[in-house]
């Protein structure tokens, strides 16, 4: 048996580490462990509840505005005000333009290269000039000796896609992508100010006031952004998933759980309502696509056995607490445990597909093969790309009709005990805040962090998180290039700094990979 | 000078060059001094980014650079050997390439580091990486990749002042890399210069121009007392800001969104676009080009979109600005109808006096909030 170690993971967000065991060539085994700690739960203790909104933005600068929407929501739950419509809508435009430009940066900058062989572009004999410009840059790379961020790389295994055209396209597509990611976060600046975090939504609603000047210069932005991502990114998820990457999903790399949770995302009538979301909210558990349930968010605990945390395991996070400890004995991760029920739950796009079932995402399902992977998660994130972009026109169009109303129910700071919870989907799982306040400060703050669903340790029982349960039966044949372990770590698209060990525990020595 | 720059056309080349003439507020007759600079170097000048106690924000933010485009800075300006959001490599062989750069390229690559370093707990809080099984942690990285650097560049607040994460200071010791909040003694003791780039994020144009410079002039540009390099951050927000007009008339937003405090242009009724500052705007605090530059591609900033400025390129964000949504108590509005003599008055002594001595002042006399990081 091999004991693997990777550290860090990545093309991902964070600090976090993954060891695995291999046996006979397949995944026996995983731990998940995130390696940093800041503290927002203490930093915001004492503080005024407004500036939570701004400053736990700051948790994660790639799922940038999920933190800042949980946060409002908790806040304004507390405060109790009534969000007016163009507030809740303009919401809406800051968060969605905010998945649009990260779900195409997860699969082309930060998964790709672990499913094409750049190199390959060296031999595309092809003549369509855009393809050959990437050439001509890739083989200037090579020819100068310095193909630096793109190599070193693991060795390219047998499910790597080599063909040349095919490869050269995906490259030129990942440049391009580059390009328009931009036009996402010009679109979430035009409604938020900036991007990342967004400076204008407030407890009540948001700063700014719709015009229709400010619509066609969002328009003119998302137009643009839909029409490439529905033809070039939707597009190659689904050429890929049904074609050259479909032997992974049919040897199921990164089952997991079969376990879905989601809080539901985008308001579609009242601020923070999780029963009338464009995205539903639901609980799914073992597969069961017949049957979801509602979410019951009070069935929501944290266990901490395995956490660098002093504080008592098992809590609701409305009671919850962040007392750290990172020496720990038997404890291997700065995450918490996150379950539901009970049990682990997965978060992200393919819990929200399973629970929409919206019938071209549950074709497209059935061409792949209807079970959970690291493909099919690639397929549901694109698919969600598509649902959203014609949902944003019905929004922009409830925004024009109605361009004169108010947007913020402003209310004073008040000085009596309150609570506050704000959950939400974000791009890669669900996210929540829990609130409590006193004396117009912050009492209390915990946050069950969206990659803590799918990243958490093993819970007090043991039962595996579902990033660790999804890396065993991984195919490893061969312990120095653990492709398929960070495949299926990067399908989640972890906001975490992600560190995967691979060790040979025979001679517990740290195996060196080499740079190629 | 050569037909092609590492692989890039002439004209490709140019292009690159003018942006980055223009990022430096040059005028475009400096194009062939930057494509001197550049073409004088044998190889693509080496980068190595880490992360401390970060958020990734500072990285996504440069991805949004548009002069010169990420591609081209990634490709075609600079090696970038580490940078763990967008390279190929994972694990040992990841961290091989820092350990290969520290040695191979000694004086001779840009540091660029993100996120605060912590030091309690021995550095646990934050690590990448192991070595003999035990986990590398920020606070070594710092020293080993910093002493070899030709120069480091302090990206973000965190990086910077401690920023955010120095709000919990307590439990993880989290520290800038030069500075301590708004003192000097941070986690780097070593003498490699080290510029701070300030913002949380920092604008994309703030980090690249720095580069830029760098890689033109082989020297820091001129910094404030904060590290902070004068070019980016010379003037307060308040100096430029589009509604100090409203300012100075004493018209202030009372309500947020409200028609009778917002322009008609922006959807309101009034004459202009209040003045944020009832509503805590940090402005006249805070130094940097953000009403002129502005962000994403320019399309907007936080004021231009109605919400306050944080402070977040200042050493005191953000515990030592905390609450965000009262006014600054250096700020004194003599009530509703105050004159302009008046508020030039209390102003000019806050920045004729660099701000920075004056909030350190407050801080020991508990004046600005009685919390200067105490979290
Ligand atoms: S300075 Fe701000 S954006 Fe940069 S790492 Fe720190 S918290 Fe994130
Ligand atoms: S206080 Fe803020 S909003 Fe008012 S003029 Fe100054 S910078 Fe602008």
């Amino acid at each position: 048996m091999a004991k693997v170690v990777i550290d860090p993971v990545t093309r991902i967000e964070g600090h976090l580490k993954i060891e695995v065991e291999v046996e006979n060539g397949v995944v026996k085994d995983a731990w998940s462990s995130g390696t940093m700690y800041r503290g927002f739960e203490q930093l915001i203790q004492g503080k005024d509840p407004r500036d939570a909104i701004r400053i736990t933005q700051r948790v994660c600068g790639v799922c940038n505005t999920i933190h800042g929407m949980s946060s409002v929501f908790a806040v304004d739950n507390a405060f109790g005000v009534t969000v007016p419509d163009n507030g809740r809508i303009i919401r809406n435009l800051i968060f969605a333009s905010d998945w649009l430009a990260d779900h195409p940066l997860h699969f082309y900058h930060l998964a790709a290269l672990d499913y094409i062989d750049i190199m390959a572009v060296a031999s595309y004999a092809g003549n369509d000039p855009a393809l050959l410009k990437v050439k001509d840059k890739i083989v200037s790379l090579v020819k100068a000796n310095d193909t630096y961020p793109l190599t070193p790389r693991y060795e390219p295994d047998a499910f790597v896609i080599k063909d040349p055209e095919v490869v050269t396209t995906a490259v030129s597509h990942y440049l391009e992508a580059l390009e328009m990611r931009k036009l996402g976060h010009e679109m979430l600046a035009l409604w938020g100010g900036r991007a990342p975090f967004f400076q204008n939504v407030v407890v009540g609603g948001v700063g700014i006031r719709p015009t229709v000047a400010r619509i066609a210069e969002f328009t003119w932005r998302f137009e643009q952004l839909a029409s490439w991502l529905e033809n070039t990114y939707v597009a190659d998820v689904v050429a890929l998933g049904t074609g050259p990457l479909k032997p992974i999903h049919d040897l199921k790399v990164g089952l997991g759980v079969s376990n879905f949770l989601g809080y539901g995302a985008f308001d579609e009538k009242k601020s923070g309502d999780i029963k009338n979301r464009f995205f539903r909210s639901g609980v799914i558990d073992n597969l069961d696509l017949k049957n979801i349930k509602d979410l019951d968010p009070s069935k929501i605990t944290e266990d901490v056995k395995y956490s660098y945390y002093k504080s008592a395991s098992g809590l609701k996070p409305a009671v919850g607490k962040t007392d750290p400890d990172p020496k720990k004995a038997d404890a291997y991760s700065f995450i918490k445990s996150p379950r539901y029920d009970g049990k682990p739950h997965e978060g992200g796009p393919l819990a929200r597909m399973l629970m929409q079932q919206d019938p071209g995402f549950m074709e497209l399902a059935g061409k792949i093969g209807v079970w959970p992977s690291a493909v099919a998660r690639h397929a549901a994130r694109a698919y969600e790309t598509k649902m959203l972009i014609g949902q944003i026109r019905v929004w922009l169009d409830q925004l024009a009709k109605n361009i004169n109303g108010e947007v913020c129910d402003d209310k004073a700071l008040p000085m009596d005990a309150r609570e506050g919870m704000g959950i939400t989907d974000a791009p890669r799982s669900a996210n929540g805040h829990w609130v409590s306040i006193d004396k117009g400060k912050v009492t209390n703050y915990q946050i069950v962090n969206a990659s803590g669903w799918n990243f958490g340790p093993r819970d007090d029982k043991g039962v595996r998180g579902p990033v660790e349960e999804a890396i065993v039966g991984a195919p490893v044949p061969d312990p120095t290039n653990p492709t398929n372990v960070v495949r299926v770590v990067r399908s989640f698209d972890p906001c975490l700094a992600c560190s995967v060990h691979i060790i040979e525990p025979t001679t517990n020595e740290i195996l060196k990979f080499k740079v190629t | 000078m050569g037909e092609s720059f590492k692989g890039l056309s002439r004209r490709d080349f140019l292009k690159v060059c003018g942006a980055s003439a223009t990022i430096l507020g040059l005028s475009q007759s400096y194009v062939p001094q930057i494509a001197q600079a550049l073409e004088g170097a044998a190889a693509k000048p080496p980068v190595l980014w880490l992360q401390g106690q970060n958020c990734t924000g500072c990285s996504v933010s440069a991805l949004n650079s548009n002069h010169p485009s990420i591609a081209e800075l990634v490709l075609d300006i600079l090696s970038f050997r580490y940078q763990p959001n967008i390279m190929a490599a994972s694990g040992d062989q990841a961290i091989q390439v820092i350990k290969d750069t520290i040695k191979n390229e000694k004086g001779k690559y840009v540091l660029v580091w993100e996120g605060a370093v912590p030091d309690k707990e021995d550095g646990l809080f934050a690590a990448f990486g192991e070595e003999n099984g035990k986990p590398m942690t920020a606070d070594k990285w710092i020293t080993e990749a910093a002493d070899s650097a030709a120069v480091v560049i302090a990206t973000g607040t965190c990086a910077a002042f401690g920023g955010i994460p120095r709000a919990n200071q307590a439990v993880t010791g989290a520290k800038g890399l030069l500075f301590d909040g708004t003192a000097k003694g941070g986690a780097y003791k070593g003498t490699t210069p080290v510029v701070n780039v300030p913002g949380c994020p920092p604008n994309p144009d703030w980090l690249v121009g720095t580069i830029v410079y760098w890689l033109m002039n082989k020297k820091a540009p001129d910094v404030d007392n904060y590290g902070r390099p004068k070019m980016f951050y010379g003037q307060t927000i308040h100096d430029n800001c589009e509604r100090r007009a409203a300012f100075e008339a004493g018209l202030y937003l009372e309500t947020w969104g409200d028609p009778a405090a917002i322009a008609p242009a922006e959807g309101g009724t009034a004459t202009q676009n209040y003045c944020l500052v009832k509503k805590g705007c940090k402005g006249p605090i805070t130094f940097s080009d953000c009403p002129i530059r502005r962000w994403n591609s320019r399309t907007s900033w936080p004021i231009g979109a109605h919400g306050i400025c944080i402070g977040c390129t200042q050493p005191e964000f953000y515990a030592g600005l905390a609450p965000l949504y009262e006014k600054v108590p250096e700020v004194n509005l003599f009530g509703i109808q105050t004159t302009a003599d008046n508020i030039a008055k209390v102003l000019g002594v806050a920045v004729a006096i660099g701000l920075g001595a004056h909030l350190v002042g407050n801080f020991a006399t508990g004046r600005v909030g009685g919390k200067g990081g105490d979290k």
